[in-house]
């Protein structure tokens, strides 16, 4: 099927387009921020949500775990921006300390699923064959559980620790990785350059980590963002269910559990906040994410 | 075709059989065996148990044997529909899952009924007004339904309807076939939250499938023919568009199985999730592993169907 030069339709030239691939770091940031004014507002949400959770510990005006019993669920007023709690915790400070655990299962769950997922995807893509065959078997097999069952059977088999959580969303979002860089990789192994420096008697492995894997990073950059949202969301799931992050750790999915949702009437700031922190967090990672995947990969704009 | 349809048939078999091999290795080879949890019941009470009561726990279980022996009876008994006992409360776990599989796939009908109803006439308004301010802000709200979780909507919903309607989720469960009325009462809420996230990717696919069908040369011909523009659409490009976005919407239901668990927990659904919930904290694995082996011996035959289908409709398709 050959698909319409959407580029031209969007107004660009069909310079730019055809020049993509070779854009510079630079020029490809640019390019991001002239063309993309959604992805570069969802960019900020996203540098806005990086930046209190480092410096959460100037941000929050109170320690997320100080209890006041003089304040028991006071609505929102200028001392306490976002209202408090059940336990008379400041709502906004522990709003903000949520931030770190989010970005930080977040991107460590996305690193390290996408990141084998890669590895293991440019070896089963370029060998191609039996040990494939087999690796694409596994791959189905993961990926017939839905991403929350799957964390949660990691979950109930090693226990709601941070680096087991890490592992679990991980572990939902590592057989798209296989998927994404395989296919990539399969059509790579067949580009002239290839067959070049296979010809020159070049090393498979030296093919691999030289030729093919640094031309999947448009690819890896794409499903590495989309990824990320989900992985905040399948997270703010498992604490919401009492199975991630253990109290007292804020987390934002924690914080809308148990007895929160008796005071859903009475204090909904209780409840408002914290679901507000996800959605705005993982909306940014999705404009940002859906930007870039039009910027790297124009086939798929539009989509 | 049949050969395609063999292999795929042939493929099927050991994918089922990974799955059980996975997920009983993931429940078995952990530290920390379920009789310290039965028996200590995450207390300390190392006092109370003696080595011989785990001794004998660990035997009635049968986690005493070696570990292929154990995967082997678990296996065979699942080969012949017995997915064994509850550790809990000695139930057959079939028993306990049956109900609730109903429950949820009601839940999933109902959620997938309510996501085609916006998103397919949004997907088309979408694709035929491409890129207008309302493409734009169909597309917009679509991606804010996929950014809210799920439980979070169910929980502001709920505070809209107590402060709108002074309702709330009732704390009992109605059968659909008791009392129909009541049912649909207590389903329809959580069935608009589930609706509302898979309603995204929904309206994204059917206005990706309209806009591909209105580029076809078919169209063209319908235009340079005179045909008003309604008949053009409904007849020729609607038509065309919507079987793979229908079909789809129909498999839908059973890809949610995973995707409500953690609504059917805020109201307070007895379905298929709410009971994995419970046994992951009760760490009850005879009902762990029969269900996570249900949900994805159903995905896996949806996604087998799917793939025949598309072969079968779509000659182009011949995968090797």
């Amino acid at each position: 099927m050959t698909l319409p030069n959407i580029a031209s339709q969007r107004g660009e030239s069909d310079g730019q387009a055809l020049t993509r691939r070779r854009l510079s770091f630079t020029r490809l940031t640019l390019l991001y921020l002239r063309s993309k004014p959604l992805g570069t507002a969802g960019l900020l949400m996203v540098l806005v949500v990086a930046v209190v959770a480092i410096f959460a510990a100037v941000i929050a005006p109170f320690d997320y775990q100080a209890q006041n019993y003089e304040a028991v669920r006071t609505s929102p007023n200028t001392t306490f921006l976002f209202g408090t709690d059940q336990f008379g915790r400041d709502v906004f400070s522990r709003v903000v300390y949520g931030a770190r655990i989010s970005l930080i299962v977040g991107l460590f769950s996305v690193l390290a699923g996408t990141g084998v997922g890669a590895v293991i995807g440019l070896f089963s893509g370029y060998f191609m064959g039996k040990t494939d065959a087999v690796i694409q078997r596994l791959v189905d097999m993961w990926m017939s559980l839905p991403d929350l069952i799957l964390a949660l059977v990691f979950v109930a088999a090693l226990g709601n620790s941070i680096p087991n959580i890490i592992l679990a969303i991980g572990a939902t979002i590592l057989p798209r990785g296989v998927r994404v860089i395989r296919s990539s990789t399969i059509s790579l192994r067949e580009t002239d350059y290839v067959m070049a420096a296979r010809a020159i008697g070049s090393s498979d492995l030296r093919i691999i980590l030289r030729h093919i894997a640094p031309n999947t990073m448009a690819p890896f950059l794409i499903i590495m963002s989309s990824m990320f949202g989900t992985a905040i969301l399948t997270e703010a799931g498992l604490s919401f269910l009492g199975l991630g992050i253990a109290e007292p750790t804020p987390s934002w999915g924690r914080m809308l559990t148990g007895q929160a949702a008796q005071y859903l009437s009475t204090a909904p700031w209780i409840l408002i906040f914290p679901g507000l922190a996800i959605s705005v967090t993982v909306l940014g990672f999705a404009f940002a994410g859906d930007a870039l995947r039009d910027i790297l990969d124009p086939r798929q704009r539009g989509r | 075709m049949r050969t395609y349809l063999l292999r795929r048939l042939a493929l099927f078999v050991p994918t089922a059989f990974g799955v059980s091999v996975f997920i009983f290795l993931m429940l078995h080879v952990i530290p920390g065996d379920y009789a310290t949890t039965l028996l200590l019941g995450g207390r300390d009470q190392a006092l109370v148990a003696t080595e011989e009561d785990f001794a004998r726990v660990r035997n009635q279980l049968g986690l005493d044997r070696p570990l292929h022996i154990q995967y082997a009876t678990w296996a065979a008994k699942l080969a012949r529909g017995d997915l064994g006992i509850s550790w809990i409360n000695r139930q057959p776990v079939l028993e306990r899952m049956l109900p609730r599989i109903a429950v949820s796939a009601q839940l999933g009908v109902m959620a997938v009924l309510i996501a085609s109803i916006i998103a397919i006439p949004g997907g088309v308004i979408a694709a035929v007004r491409q890129d207008t301010v309302i493409d734009y802000v169909l597309r917009f709200v679509s991606m804010i339904f996929e950014s809210m979780p799920n439980f979070w909507i169910g929980l502001l919903l709920i505070v809209g309807l107590l402060t709108i309607f002074d309702w709330i989720p009732p704390i009992s469960y109605a059968n659909l076939w008791e009392d129909p009325w009541d049912n649909l009462m207590i389903l329809i809420f959580p069935a608009m939250v589930v609706g509302a996230r898979s309603s995204a990717g929904m309206l994204r696919m059917t206005r990706s499938s309209v806009l591909e069908a209105l580029r076809e040369d078919y169209v063209r011909t319908a235009e340079a023919k005179g045909l008003y523009r309604s008949r053009i659409l409904f007849i020729h490009v609607l038509r065309n568009a919507l079987l793979p976005v229908v079909t789809l919407a129909g498999f839908e239901v059973v890809f949610l199985m995973g995707g409500q668990v953690v609504v059917e927990q805020v109201f307070n659904i007895p379905g298929l999730g709410n009971l994995f919930i419970q046994a992951v904290g009760a760490r009850d694995f005879p009902v762990i592993q029969a269900i996570v082996m249900f949900i994805a011996g159903v995905v896996l035959v949806a996604n087998l169907v799917v793939d025949l289908m598309y072969a079968w409709l779509d000659p182009r398709i011949r995968y090797t």
